[in-house]
Formats: structure tokens, C-alpha cells, sequence
């Protein structure tokens, strides 16, 4: 006879929670680096390797500080703007964990992003 | 009793808002056309001036190295000096002399704002469904409609040009000269005991604070209006009416807090499109504050003061904010858990 029992939903541990956070950053970052790259390179064919890394390094900020404003602002008023269009009626289905989930991924994307783009002047000698 | 626990929460999100914001206006401001070093050389000096420039200010290092170096200033709040604005004047300075008149205003639209939205909100809730809701609740949607860059000028067709009662710009008359010593002029010309320059104050902040408050009202009225509605349905209401307490005492002494719960957020949240507003307001009124400061350093390509500028806004919003997280943790203990 099949067994009814389901399996108990163990909540994670701080250190999973942690090791999965670290995983995740790294992957939006190297993504991110892939994007820097790409953008110092293509621009490279238009402009100097100054104004190409340059400009590459200015859209990378641009991202990086987009999300982490939106990171922090997501986790300081997040709840608070829920409730309100909770209490305005009108909920549009927005979250902070789904704000903050979304600008973490950005964050690291940009951190990336600069990296890559400042590795680039380097490595050009600008 | 507010928990430090919570308050040093808020205030460690202030680090990642600031070094957000720092990096945004550090890229759009590097990817923004203008050139710093050919503002200040002027547009027939020689390229050798202009390198000469660029070298100077550190323009010609690779935009990391200028990043880096922009970040380590602004954590030790060195902003460097005006390139343009008021060249050679450190940009701290600047913010100093302009930052109380803006705050002036903001925090005398928010008085309006409250002042007006307050007993809106809750006559329209005690009074649901009748005419003065119905025209309460048109106001607060015109309020919320109307764009300061179009209400301004309209105040000032009005009321300077057509009934010609109040002036069009600035903060006091001409002809009034009162010592700066708090920033704030209607505190500086009640210190210096001028009534007639008071009046004047009274007179020229008038429109701009109206502008301001009326965007303000319309959102406290509006959310009072719903916060009331949901309280007054609440039992422990219905239990004050049923062992004889008035309606009016009801609504003060049970309602009113907890309806406040929601209101106090708006307030600050809505606090960032008061300094936003007040940009605008400064603008259309010739007021100058930091948001003339910093409408004038975008245009000269004044990266210090755009950059400080801008950090000092962000900073003032997340501070009001903080300011409400524990005004709103007093008012329910249970907000901090």
C-alpha cells in the first residue's frame, strides 16, 4: 500500500540560505561581465578605447546604482507600499520579495557590468 | 519604546540608498553630452588649456579610477569645489546657504498639506456618500492631477498679474535686508522683529507653498478618507458608540490613531515628490534653493554640485523616512516585530 505521508517541509538553514544568496550573486555577476564585455567591445568598433570602456563603465554604473537603490528602497519601504495599495485597492500584484528578488539580480548584473568594463580598460591600456 | 534594533536597521539601508544613488547620478552624468573642462576653459580656449583643465580636475583618468575616486570622496563627505556654479567655492558651503530655504519650503508645504488633508479626509469619511464627500473626493483627484510646472504659472496669472495682491518670485521684497542667521526667512525676519518684512516673507512664500500643499492635501485627504472608512467599520468603534461615548469623541480619541497608521507613511513616502516638486516650485517662483542649484549645475555641467545635490536629496528622503518607520513603530508596537 502506497504510503499517504508527505515529506515534512524542513525550512533552510541559514547557511544554505547564505551558500544559495553567494551562487546566485555570482552567476548575475558573471552574466553581468559578459554584458560589460560585450558593450566595452562593441563599442570599440565605433569609438577609441577610451570612449568605448568609458562608456561601457557610465552604463554598468547606470544599472549597478539603479539596482541597489531599488534593492534598498524594495527592503525599506517594500511592506509599507503594499499596504498602502493594499489599502488604496490598488494592488497590482507587486511584492517586495518578488522587488527585491528582481533588483538583486540587477545589482549583481551591474557589479558585473563595471567590473568587466574597467578589466576591459585596463587590459587596453587606456 | 523603539528597539536601537530597529532603528540601526534603517539606518544601515541608508549606506546602500546613498551608494545607489551616488552611482546612478555618476553614470548618467558621465553619459550626459557637455564636457566640464571646455565649461570652465570657455568655448575659445585652446585644446592645450582645455587638456590642461581636464588634467587638472582628474578628467582624464579612465572613469574607473575617476569612480573610485568619487566614491572615497563622497564617504568623507569632501564633494570638492563648484566647477561653474560659483567657481572655486566648496560645494558643502554651497548646500549650506541653499539647503534652508528649501527645506522651508517643503516643510511648510507638508504643514499645508496636513493642515487642509487631515480634516478633509476624515469630514469626508464621517461624511460618506453626502456632497461633501463627493467634492472633497474631486478636489483630492484634482489636486493629485495637476502638474506644479502648470498650477504655478496659473497662481501667479491670478494672483499677481490679474488681481495683482501677491508677488510673482522670490522669497521677500527688494526693499527688506535681513541678516541670514538661520536660513529660514520667516524665522530670520521674526528674530530680526520686522513684521513688515514677516508679511513680505508671508506674502511671496504664499503661492509656492500653496502649490506644493495642494498636491500634498490631495494625497493625505484621499488616504485619510480611506484609512477613516476602514476604522470607523472596526468593533472596538462600534463598542465606544454602544456604551455611550459621542460620535465626535469616538472618532478623535479611537479612530484618529489608528487611522493615522497609513497616513503617516504617505507622508513620507510622498516626501520624495515633495523635493522633487520643490524643484519645479523653485523654478516657476525664482526661488533659489537646491533645486534652482541644481537645475543651474546640470546646465553648466557642475559634476560636483549635480552629484552633491542630488546625494543631499536622497539623503533628506530616506532620513524623513526613517523619521516615519519610528513615528509609525509608536503610534503599533507591532510594526517592529
Amino acid at each position: 500500500m502506497p504510503s499517504t505521508d508527505r515529506p515534512v517541509a524542513v525550512s533552510k538553514t541559514r547557511l544554505e540560505r547564505t551558500q544559495r544568496l553567494v551562487a546566485a550573486a555570482a552567476r548575475w555577476a558573471a552574466v553581468g561581465a559578459v554584458l560589460g564585455t560585450a558593450v566595452s567591445l562593441g563599442l570599440l568598433t565605433v569609438w577609441s578605447a577610451r570612449g568605448a570602456t568609458d562608456t561601457a563603465f557610465a552604463l554598468g554604473a547606470l544599472v549597478l546604482g539603479f539596482g541597489v537603490t531599488a534593492w534598498s528602497t524594495a527592503v525599506g519601504l517594500g511592506r509599507t507600499i503594499e499596504g498602502m495599495q493594499d489599502r488604496l485597492d490598488v494592488s497590482s500584484g507587486w511584492t517586495e520579495a518578488s522587488a527585491r528578488e528582481a533588483f538583486f539580480v540587477i545589482s549583481w548584473t551591474g557589479a558585473g557590468w563595471v567590473v568587466a568594463a574597467a578589466a576591459c580598460s585596463i587590459l587596453l591600456g587606456v | 519604546m523603539i528597539s536601537k534594533r530597529f532603528v540601526a536597521k534603517r539606518l544601515l539601508l541608508l549606506g546602500p540608498v546613498l551608494f545607489g544613488v551616488a552611482t546612478v547620478v555618476f553614470g548618467i552624468l558621465h553619459l550626459s553630452p557637455g564636457d566640464p573642462a571646455i565649461a570652465i576653459a570657455g568655448d575659445r580656449a585652446s585644446q592645450e588649456f582645455i587638456d590642461q583643465v581636464r588634467r587638472d580636475l582628474g578628467l582624464d583618468d579612465p572613469l574607473w579610477q575617476q569612480y573610485l575616486r568619487f566614491l572615497r570622496d563622497t564617504a568623507t563627505l569632501e564633494f570638492g569645489q563648484s566647477y561653474q556654479v560659483r567657481r572655486g567655492t566648496d560645494v558643502s558651503a554651497i548646500l549650506a546657504d541653499r539647503l534652508p530655504i528649501t527645506i522651508e519650503l517643503a516643510i511648510l508645504g507638508q504643514i499645508a498639506g496636513l493642515l487642509f488633508g487631515l480634516p478633509l479626509g476624515i469630514l469626508s469619511a464621517v461624511k460618506k456618500d453626502t456632497l461633501t464627500d463627493h467634492f472633497s473626493r474631486i478636489g483630492a483627484l484634482t489636486g493629485i492631477s495637476i502638474p506644479i510646472y502648470w498650477s504655478g504659472p496659473l497662481l501667479i496669472l491670478l494672483f499677481a498679474q490679474i488681481l495683482g495682491v501677491l508677488p510673482t518670485s522670490g522669497r521677500i521684497g527688494s526693499s527688506h535686508f535681513i541678516d541670514s542667521r538661520t536660513g529660514f526667512i520667516l524665522v530670520d525676519t521674526l528674530l530680526a522683529g520686522d513684521m513688515a518684512a514677516f508679511q513680505s516673507a508671508v506674502r511671496h512664500l504664499f503661492m509656492p507653498v500653496v502649490v506644493l500643499g495642494v498636491y500634498s492635501m490631495a494625497f493625505i485627504s484621499r488616504m485619510m478618507r480611506s484609512s477613516m472608512l476602514e476604522v470607523v467599520r472596526q468593533d472596538y468603534m462600534r463598542t465606544a458608540r454602544a456604551k455611550g461615548q459621542g460620535a465626535k469623541t469616538t472618532i478623535m480619541k479611537h479612530g484618529l490613531r489608528n487611522a493615522f497608521i497609513p497616513v503617516i507613511t504617505i507622508i513620507g513616502i510622498q516626501f520624495g515628490s515633495m523635493l522633487g516638486g520643490t524643484v519645479l516650485t523653485e523654478t516657476v517662483f525664482e526661488i533659489n534653493g537646491i533645486g534652482t542649484l541644481l537645475v543651474s549645475a546640470i546646465n553648466q555641467s557642475d559634476y560636483p554640485v549635480v552629484q552633491a545635490t542630488v546625494l543631499v536629496f536622497a539623503f533628506m528622503y530616506t532620513l524623513v523616512n526613517l523619521f516615519v518607520d519610528i513615528t509609525y513603530s509608536i503610534l503599533d508596537p507591532r510594526i517592529e516585530q
